[in-house]
């Protein structure tokens, strides 16, 4: 027999839209879920490119109508010029005297953010972008090189072919734009009338240019909107699970941009846009030594509560230096946690040599490409606004969290997304440019409920998990059939390192669940919990975990399938690989071989 | 969804969350999903940030504000009482975001237009 034939419900992630999840079956919609998120920016997922991906943004009104969204500082800005792209699109943006001229716009964001411009020489050869406020950055457009700079982090000049190049300058401060045709190189002023061409202006966050967007009087963001649902590939996976994560916040102001004040530098430089990180493109940071007697470390501040558990978590990869070290330390400090627990990780050989302190936990992650996802867990014993995560050099595995030594130029490492959490986990990467941000929980449910698209008297419900985390107390329900007030209820529900199947239909008429200690974080569970009066069962993975023989259950009135706790809230995160609802209660041989 | 920040005193918290939980078949509280999208309890905010010698040890202790802070995300239109007369307005974020991109505009624009005074024009002189 078929049982993909036999379910009623199919759920595979797989088809996707904003704010909905298709069901493969039936396929008239009724299976659909809606989906809501409410973060965008916010949230992160592993790609089908094995890559971390986050949401696309241009935070620049008109981004190809300098005229109107655009401010002018003495300057003319003229369309229909022949662009990069073959389109009749550009602009002549030309100054009205021998001054320094710019357009320009005011942007609501204000922290880390990459502006770039399509630029073509015109009677200057020169272009000055600027944020207004000393970050700025000159570009050659006869040569294709980069010019005299002031305080921006990274600058990037990249020829797209008919002289056209796409300019971009990575700055701490997005608040404002610029573009000023010059003269020469940290020259702007002396020709009058010097103009340049211009098309396609982009503002996003981080620290390299995406690619670019199209915006009118609005920003625009794709990719991961407010309530796409999330299919997430990690672990080098061929096929999609579907990732639920509860409410969490980011305590970090900035995950990947280390030069602000916000972290403090011990003993290291860091270098921005140095490698290719986790995302795929090139903003992971060089951290290197300095050459002075000291601790070399970097170390950001945050503040905790006693009592409640932080999760501190980062991507780190050996160095390309000729002393890189194989051994790097990765600890909490000590303001807020009495005794700080921490790492020594093998880079190379992608395990912990050394363990110290109160750790409750830690995990280290492959991401692939070198790439760890190193992850460290404590609960603060001291309310402090001194607490943080400490990423220093280390080349003996003594755990000695503070050595001094000579620094070597040589000796570095590469890190990226760096994230504090309060919770016993970590969750996906929650980016921030400038401000702590949390990404909110996951949220599914059957768009259009009907009590006749569910078993009422009798059914089967299974579902294929892979278990993020384990945590006392907390509990989600992986699987959950229910009508609107919660009166009528068939569960699935890990809490407590275990799994746990009921049917409620006012009371309980069948409760069971595996000994604590089942479950492992990392592993995949195929559950079914089958019902019928007097007739249930519960299998996982192949074996008969319970059986019940209640009678009373009535006629049950369930009309909608979700992914969330009674309350609303996702206690635990849960990756979905499928899920299948049967109106029919199958038979114990049925549920050993949909399990097995 | 919009974004608002508030400042509570203990009892002031207690009584505005009081207008915005329910409680489960458990007893458990949570937040009424028919309201608000997420709250985040920012708790009491640093004032002064700690001091520490060159040895890490710290001289001077942090100060902390008086009032407790929390961001709540609503699912439609903000609640007015016993929230509005908390509202806090911070240029350009304060310490904390979420709701997304417009979500995130949506709330400069509001603080843009009660504190002007926060989001002073740059000169643009040349």
């Amino acid at each position: 027999m078929s049982l993909f034939t036999d379910s009623s419900l199919c759920l595979v992630p797989s088809g996707v839209k904003d704010g909905k999840l298709y069901s493969v079956k039936p396929t008239d919609g009724s299976g659909d879920l809606t989906f809501s998120r409410g973060s965008d920016i916010e949230a992160t997922r592993v790609a089908a490119n094995g890559y971390i991906e986050k949401a696309k943004v241009n935070l620049v009104l008109q981004s190809n109508q300098f005229d109107t969204s655009w401010l002018s500082s003495g300057t003319t800005e003229t369309g229909g010029q022949a662009g990069y792209d073959g389109t009749n699109d550009a602009w002549l943006l030309q100054r009205s005297d021998g001054l320094a001229r710019f357009v320009y716009q005011f942007n609501a964001h204000t922290g880390v953010g990459t502006f770039s411009v399509y630029i073509k020489k015109g009677n200057v050869d020169w272009v000055l972008l600027s944020n207004g406020a000393g970050e700025n950055r000159y570009f050659d457009l006869t040569n294709g090189v980069l010019g005299a700079t002031g305080t921006a982090i990274d600058s990037k000049i990249e020829s797209v072919g008919g002289g056209w190049f796409r300019c971009s300058i990575a700055v701490a401060n997005s608040s404002e734009v610029r573009i000023y045709p010059a003269v020469g190189n940290g020259t702007v002023s002396g020709l009058v009338g010097a103009n340049i061409y211009i098309q396609d202006a982009q503002l996003n966050y981080g620290l390299v240019a995406q690619e670019y967007q199209e915006t009118t009087t609005t920003s625009v963001i794709t990719g991961i909107t407010n309530d796409m649902p999330r299919l997430d590939y990690s672990g080098g996976a061929s096929c999609p699970s579907l990732l639920l994560e509860p409410s969490r916040q980011n305590l970090l102001t900035n995950d990947t941009y280390y030069g602000g004040s916000d972290w403090s530098k011990i003993g290291v430089s860091p270098s921005a846009n140095n490698a290719t990180s986790p995302e795929g493109v090139t903003n992971a940071v060089l951290l290197s030594e300095t050459a002075i007697n000291d601790q070399h470390s970097l170390y950001p501040t945050v503040s905790v509560t006693s009592g409640n558990a932080y999760t501190a978590s980062c991507f780190v990869k050996q160095g390309t230096g000729s002393a890189a070290p194989q051994y790097i330390g990765f600890r909490f400090r000590g303001g807020g946690f009495a005794d700080a627990g921490g790492l020594v990780v093998d880079l190379v050989n992608k395990v912990a040599t050394y363990e110290a302190g109160s750790l409750t936990g830690y995990k280290i992650e492959d991401y692939g490409n070198g790439w760890l996802r190193v992850s460290i867990t404590q609960s603060a014993t001291v309310t402090s606004s001194s607490a943080g995560l400490v990423l220093f050099f280390n080349n003996n595995i003594s755990g000695s969290y503070s050595t001094d030594y000579l620094g070597n130029v040589n000796a570095d490492m590469l890190v990226y997304g760096a994230q504090i959490e309060q919770a016993s986990y970590s969750s996906s990467l929650i980016p921030t440019y400038g401000t702590s941000a949390t990404r909110t929980q996951d949220l599914s449910v059957t768009a259009s409920p009907s009590t006749s698209q569910f078993g009422q008297t009798e059914g089967t419900i299974f579902t294929e998990i892979e278990i993020n985390a384990i945590t006392s107390g907390s509990y989600s329900r992986v699987l959950n059939l229910k009508n609107s007030g919660g009166s009528n209820q068939i569960y699935i529900q890990q809490n407590d390192s275990k799994i746990a199947g009921a049917v409620f239909n006012g009371s309980n008429q069948f409760v069971a669940s595996t000994s604590s200690g089942f479950l492992s974080v990392g592993s995949v569970y195929k559950i079914a919990l089958a019902y019928k009066n007097s007739d249930y069962a519960l299998y996982i993975n192949g074996t008969q975990i319970s059986t019940g023989l209640a009678s009373g259950l009535g006629t049950l009135s369930v009309d909608r399938l979700d992914f969330t706790t009674g309350a609303g809230s996702i206690g635990l995160g849960n990756e979905v690989k499928q899920s299948l609802v049967f109106n029919t209660r199958l038979t114990n041989a049925d549920l050993a071989t949909l399990t097995a | 969804m919009k974004l608002r920040k508030y400042a509570f005193t203990p009892s002031q918290w207690a009584t505005a969350k009081a207008k915005i939980e329910l409680t489960n078949e458990e007893g458990e509280a949570y937040y009424d999903p028919s309201k608000v999208v997420a709250v985040v309890e920012l708790g009491n905010l640093v004032v002064t940030p700690a001091v520490y010698d060159e040895e890490g040890n710290e001289t001077t202790p942090a100060t902390y504000s008086d009032k407790y802070s929390v961001d709540i995300l609503w699912k439609d239109e903000p609640l007015t009482t016993s929230f509005s007369t908390y509202e806090v307005w911070c240029a350009p974020m304060g310490v904390h975001a979420m709701g997304g991109q417009k979500v995130r505009e949506e709330w400069v624009e509001v603080c843009k237009s009660k504190k002007p005074e926060l989001f002073p024009e740059p000169s643009v002189e040349p």
